[in-house]
């Protein structure tokens, strides 16, 4: 076996300090606010399969993009790549008829990670969101669109890194 | 259950604390940076772990999960640091990375200023292989380095280390 280094030797005679009470206390509190903030499971044979867990998420995507892109009316004039199409209202007292009202989702970028106020890291979306309005005048039969876009940041607790 | 899980990663930090403290020393100025850094890779580890039966991490990836959060402490701190430039901090407390098993060892004490002293990357493969306990093998993968660098890395740490000693012992003996 190979005789240690004197160097070794002498890093041996040294070791690292304790944490400070107050640093300890501190860690110590943080552990008891997370275990009590931490939902129970049912069993560990309850949890899912790593794969089952990494693609559920983008299949819960998909499947929500499918479900809403099914609302869309097919015999829209424009298409969106996404909306939410929502039932419309009669607007009879100002003479305005609501034909339909949209939400698209014109653009996604992907902002990386953000700490929230906490400290959490967050995984931020910015979404570019048009809300369309078609409207039609009774009296003239003019139909007028108006659009209102917006940005909106999608923050996601990011908890596998 | 939740009591049990806080009570084991308690244990977990007595246990281990120490060690995880004098690696995180590397990324920042004072023991309360330390700890500041050391509480926020394990409430990040915390999460983590949740989802793989919510025990206690292995420590490689602790130590990487510390050098990551050591990392932004560092970004921000450069940027609070040009602004504070000006200020002129006094302490009267010894703040040491490390404590002589012995009182009065020269030697020993010497050594801790030159350990110090090192290059971040050496001083890191020191810290985790001597204080840590871990073999060139985890310490490549707590700081994405390959063994035989770890290695490389440990030994020319050592050499440093060596040459230091003599120049500091030389020095105060001039002194003397």
């Amino acid at each position: 076996m190979q005789a240690p280094d004197p160097i070794e030797t002498i890093l041996a005679r040294l070791m690292p300090p304790a944490l400070s009470q107050s640093g300890q206390r501190s860690i110590e509190a943080m552990l008891d606010e997370l275990a009590a903030a931490t939902p129970r499971k049912s069993s560990p044979g309850s949890l899912k399969p790593q794969w089952v867990r990494r693609f559920s998420l983008p299949l819960g995507i998909a499947a929500s993009l499918a479900a809403l892109l099914a609302l869309v009316p097919r015999s829209a004039q424009v298409t969106p790549p996404l909306a939410m199409h929502h039932p419309s209202a009669d607007n009879k007292g100002s003479g305005l008829v609501l034909v339909s009202e949209s939400d698209r989702i014109e653009a996604m970028s992907d902002e990386g990670w953000v700490a929230d106020p906490d400290g959490t890291a967050m995984q931020a979306v910015r979404v570019r969101v048009v809300e369309a309005n078609t409207l039609r005048d009774e009296e003239t039969g003019i139909v007028v669109q108006v659009s209102d876009p917006r940005d909106e940041m999608i923050l996601t607790p990011v908890t596998m890194f | 259950m939740a009591t049990n899980q806080a009570s084991t990663w308690k244990a977990w930090l007595a246990e281990n604390g120490p060690r995880l403290l004098v690696f995180a020393r590397g990324w920042g100025n004072s023991q309360q940076d330390a700890e500041d850094l050391l509480q926020e890779a394990i409430l990040r580890l915390w999460n983590y772990q949740q989802d793989r039966g919510g025990e206690p991490p292995d420590l490689p990836l602790v130590y990487s999960t510390i050098r990551f959060c050591g990392l932004n402490l560092h970004r921000s701190e450069t940027r609070r640091k040009k602004r504070e430039e000006a200020i002129v901090y006094l302490n009267d407390f010894q703040d040491v990375w490390l404590d002589p098993v012995l009182e009065d060892d020269e030697e020993a004490l010497l050594l801790r200023d030159a350990v110090e002293s090192l290059s971040p990357k050496l001083r890191e493969v020191v810290v985790v292989k001597t204080w840590g306990n871990q073999t060139f093998l985890q310490i490549s993968e707590a700081l994405a380095i390959s063994p035989n660098t770890a290695a490389s890395r440990y030994r020319y740490a050592l050499e440093q280390l060596a040459h230091e000693l003599r120049r500091l012992k030389e020095a105060r003996h001039a002194s003397a």
